[in-house]
């Protein structure tokens, strides 16, 4: 009696269709057959395959929440990737940058910044595909960029801007690196951790960009073990000192892009590593969103 | 986080206990370092001896048994929650983890789960500062076992966050550690707080020091029994599905009671877990993990068992209600009509008798385990002057009152009526965002959500609209409301439209209730009329309204009434709007719904007579009172109105004592159950009142009675 009683409870919820809510506004999602996932965002054939291979985390989102999204698509700074002028790249000089260039998915606009607050601070660990899989036009949009003998180049390895131990315990993941993960599952690439944080640093926005520089001064630097992890995930082991290696491409993962400091930092520790390997370190940096 | 398990064995009994600093528990247990003397009787003596500490047993053989590392905080309560008896072993301990988490020794290393027998004479050996403890073997403050076991990286795994630095066997440190642990004990007394709002309680108190070695602190209260340390999400028994297979466990929420479908599973850094579970449900109010830490506040209880009830009394706010000595002739006091009396009268009996008679069947506990009577007062009956005789009541007593109600504008509407009603009681006001958020006060109102945020506090639970939005169904508040009262609390639940199975409950005489079947106008509630229309999808799409439709409504704009009209789709809000506007072309119309976001102004202008139609969707079905207003509610046989938001719509008419005859229209092509059943519900409660006398004399001479 109590088992078709139970059964014919659960009866309701079995039938029903399950309604898809968007992740960002909570409406319900209604959606067409013919829908088209990529619709309203900037994408390559590759970045449509890569997509297709899981399911596809832009369907998270309604289609007002999808269209309103601030893509960066027309680059002005070729260093930092900005869609306006830049006087921070021209004052740092092309001596002190560290990295080749950045690019960045979005514009950190509002919607974006409450989307990255629900995610890090809030813990909302289902923003989690859509935001790491939003870096994947950022980094088509670099493939794009950097060709040679009209070969897009291939990166070797991904790493990503570390955290400090306590933020770590704090929050139970670090975003970048989740980010570095999520694309790792979308290109094969490679994560290496090869970099650590050595103490907080106070919250940028409350410093003057001078004391922003200071600052970052030995905050990163290389993991103990950074280069025989290298060595040995790059199988770099067979080559001898002697031969000339081939440049080493790294792209750095972080969430947001600010005066570039941040990434300017890491890219001075990760290029210490050019004299154990004996050649280049290329450094791109990936951001999910641009400020 | 990660905590450590021990079990320790005083006297003849051994108990299990899990530490977030084990210094503390090796203090607390041994009482002294090996070779010294007991000294200090003078000070802290006597409190030591209220409150359980080694004094009783020393020289007893106290024997403490510890893992070696710490464990993922869910895991360590669930072991401490399910040890019976005996000192601490590997088998046993493992077996119980994976009770807990079948797969968890993929994740956790065999060694992490060494048990350690923790001597007197390792505590003098070692550990005087938090550097040197690694020499005991008991290390690791990280996360993960890298660190600690042989990677060479020493300290830099070890996280010292939240613990107190000094030497713990200093007896004047530890005194004043004390004194602060029972500060925060007492203060945050009936309270289920996240380790992040412990932190927020100590800052905002000015205890900012304190707040750095909130660790240490909390443990120190936990072993004295002052507060629990749980688990955001732990594991209990699922309640069975079908009677003949086995019974499973399964994760829940313990701040906000939800299951397994609302949590969400991920690779944890601060616990280790490649699945740590976090709870979907509660995430806007912090996030409740299966390893982060949530503390009860139960020094009241405890130190109540020890005689010591004046320190809480004096950390916990009184002084109210002494006032009150009328509190038994609610009528005279509070003004209340002959029907708001009645019942007032009858739910004050309920409050009166001893817990046994009051609670003496299942349902009369409410299905929530707590003994509930039903307030059942029709639309516009007055039900917030009814249940100030009930406050009075507690407050006279010296008990705490919650009054918990889903929306957040009924809370900021309310309270000033609260402070007025009781100006010698503290009232503190909770809702997303409110600065009362730490205020210790007699009567708490507050929206549902911030209930989850207390434990054991209430003696009386008042809860408004049982049935509104976030109630429907809500196993989620049901839990809530429990866990805030006390267990020996009361329920008092108000609605105009209880549930069905309340309603069964009501009708076999399970649950004690009082009904109010009048207004406070002491006119009949508007039964509502039929007008059999095709559905509304065929007059938008013809662009034309029909004819029945258009009279009606004039009639009531002629009246110079105010017209609500409520339908089903979000989408038909529009068209509609437009179709009135060419039918009524010098009146002002609006629409709304969920997702408009000039909700509120639109509702404001409706408020102030500005427009003089609005149509809404099911959102409007409840809060907002217009004094001369007809209700006319298109599709009212469709699936989405169910018996309950079809009366509470009706009831919107009829609400002033210069118009308290609207008229409510039932618009469809069908007559269906709900609006039989709406109609039933809406007639019954007329004839009650008639038959009670409730009803005034020219409106039983107009009805023809
Ligand atoms: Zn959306
Ligand atoms: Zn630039
Ligand atoms: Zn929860
Ligand atoms: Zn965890």
């Amino acid at each position: 009696m109590k088992l078709f009683k139970n059964l014919f409870r659960s009866l309701p919820t079995l039938l029903a269709p399950k309604i898809q809510n968007c992740l960002s506004c909570h409406r319900a999602i209604h959606r067409s057959n013919n829908h088209n996932a990529v619709l309203g965002i900037p994408h390559t054939d590759a970045m449509v395959r890569a997509l297709r291979r899981s399911t596809n985390p832009f369907h998270d989102l309604c289609d007002t929440c999808l269209h309103s999204m601030p893509w960066i698509r027309s680059i002005r700074c070729p260093v930092c990737g900005r869609a306006t002028g830049c006087p921070d790249c021209s004052r740092r000089g092309k001596d002190h940058t560290y990295f080749q260039q950045n690019r960045s998915a979005v514009a950190y606009s509002p919607q974006m910044r409450d989307w990255l607050a629900a995610y890090k601070y809030r813990g909302d660990e289902r923003y989690l595909p859509l935001l790491g899989s939003m870096l994947l036009t950022a980094y088509y949009q670099l493939c794009g960029e950097q060709t040679r003998d009209n070969m897009p180049v291939k990166y070797d390895c991904i790493t990503y801007v570390p955290v400090s131990p306590s933020r770590l315990q704090e929050r139970g993941f670090n975003q970048a690196e989740q980010f570095a993960r999520t694309l790792h599952a979308y290109t094969g690439i490679p994560v290496i951790a090869l970099l650590q944080r050595n103490r907080h640093t106070v919250k940028q926005s409350m410093k003057s960009r001078g004391d922003r520089i200071e600052d970052m001064k030995d905050v990163f630097s290389l993991h103990i073990d950074s280069r025989q992890q290298l060595f040995s995930k790059l199988n770099l082991n067979h080559m001898t000192a002697q031969t000339q290696l081939r440049p080493i491409r790294i792209l750095l993962i972080d969430d947001v892009y600010t005066t570039g400091s941040t990434v300017n930092a890491c890219a001075k520790s990760l290029s210490e590593l050019s004299n154990d390997l004996n050649t280049s370190i290329l450094i791109s940096s990936l951001t999910w969103a641009r400020s | 986080m990660r905590a450590y398990v021990y079990t320790v064995r005083v006297g003849d009994k051994w108990v299990c206990r899990l530490s977030l600093d084990w210094r503390v528990d090796l203090r607390f247990w041994y009482g002294k370092k090996a070779g010294q003397a007991g000294g200090i009787e003078g000070r802290n003596g006597g409190e030591d001896a209220r409150l359980g500490e080694n004094r009783a047993y020393e020289g007893r053989g106290v024997e403490v048994w510890m893992t070696v590392s710490s464990i993922p905080l869910g895991l360590a309560v669930y072991v401490t929650e399910q040890w019976e008896m005996g000192p601490l072993e590997p088998k046993r301990l493992i077996r119980l983890l994976q009770e807990a988490d079948p797969q968890v020794m993929e994740w956790v290393s065999q060694g992490d789960l060494q048990i350690k027998q923790v001597k007197r004479e390792d505590v003098c050996r070692s550990a005087q500062r938090l550097q040197e403890v690694a020499c005991l073997g008991v290390s690791d403050w990280g996360v993960g076992s890298k660190s600690w076991n042989g990677n060479g990286n020493g300290n830099e795994g070890m996280i010292m966050e939240g613990v107190w630095n000094g030497d713990l066997w200093d007896d004047i440190d530890w005194g004043s550690l004390k004194r602060v642990a029972l500060r925060l004990a007492v203060g945050i007394q009936g309270r289920s707080l996240l380790a992040h709002e412990l932190q927020d309680y100590l800052t905002t108190h000015g205890m900012e020091d304190a707040a750095l070695y909130w660790r240490t602190l909390a443990q120190l209260a936990y072993v004295q029994g002052l507060v629990e340390l749980r688990s955001g999400l732990v594991v209990r028994e699922a309640p069975r599905r079908f009677p003949l297979l086995r019974r499973q466990r399964e994760l829940r929420c313990l701040r906000c009671g939800s299951r397994a479908g609302s949590h969400r599973r991920t690779a944890c850094a601060t616990c280790g877990s490649p699945g740590c579970a976090y709870c979907e449900a509660c995430l806007a109010m912090g996030r409740s993990r299966a390893c982060v830490l949530l503390l009860h506040g139960t020094a009241a209880a405890r130190l109540a068992a020890h005689g010591a009830a004046g320190t809480v009394a004096a950390g916990c706010a009184r002084a109210a209600g002494r006032a009150h000595a009328h509190a038994t002739e609610p009528g005279a006091r509070w003004r209340l009509s002959e029907a708001q009396h009645d019942a007032s009268c009858a739910a004050l009996h309920f409050l009166q008798q001893p817990c046994a008679a009051a609670g003496n069947t299942p349902a009369a506990r409410g299905g929530a385990g707590v003994p509930s009577f039903l307030l059942w007062a029709v639309t516009g009956a007055g039900k917030t002057e009814m249940i100030f005789p009930l406050i009075a009541h507690a407050l006279e007593r010296d008990q705490r009152v919650l009054i918990a109600t889903p929306r957040r504008d009924v809370v900021l509407e309310l309270a000033p009526r609260l402070a007025q009603a009781f100006p010698d009681s503290r009232l503190a006001t909770l809702y997303g965002g409110s600065s009362d958020r730490w205020m210790s006060a007699e009567i708490t109102l507050s929206t549902t959500h911030q209930l989850m945020r207390f434990y054991h506090m209430f003696d009386l639970v008042i809860i408004d609209e049982l049935d509104a939005f976030p109630y429907h169904n809500n196993e989620q508040l049901q839990y809530a409301a429990k866990k805030a009262c006390k267990p020996d609390g009361r329920f008092i639940l108000l609605s105009a439209t209880p549930p069905d199975r309340m309603q069964r409950d009501v009708r076999q005489g399970r649950l004690p209730h009082a009904k109010v079947p009048v207004r406070f106008h002491r006119h009949p509630l508007p039964v509502p009329k039929r007008l059999t229309l095709k559905p509304l999808r065929l007059y938008l799409e013809r662009r034309a309204l029909p004819i029945p439709l258009i009279k009606a409504l004039t009639t009531s704009i002629t009246r110079g009434a105010q017209v609500f009209i409520f339908i089903t789709r979000i989408k038909q809000v529009d068209p509609l709007v437009d179709l009135l506007r060419r039918h009524f072309p010098n009146l002002p119309i609006e629409g709304t719904s969920s997702e408009d976001t000039e909700r509120a102004e639109k509702v404001i202008r409706f408020r102030q007579g500005v427009s003089r139609m609005l149509v809404t969707t099911t959102i409007l079905e409840r809060g907002v009172t217009i004094p001369k207003s007809d209700v006319f509610i298109l599709d009212a046989d469709s699936a989405l109105f169910d018996a309950a938001s079809l009366v509470q719509m009706a009831g919107r008419a009829g609400r002033s004592l210069e118009d308290p005859a609207g008229n409510v229209m039932f618009c469809a092509s069908s007559w269906n159950r709900a609006q039989q059943h709406a109609v039933r519900q809406i007639t019954s409660m007329n004839r009650i009142a008639r038959r009670q006398g409730y009803l005034n004399t020219t409106s039983q001479r107009r009805k023809g009675i």
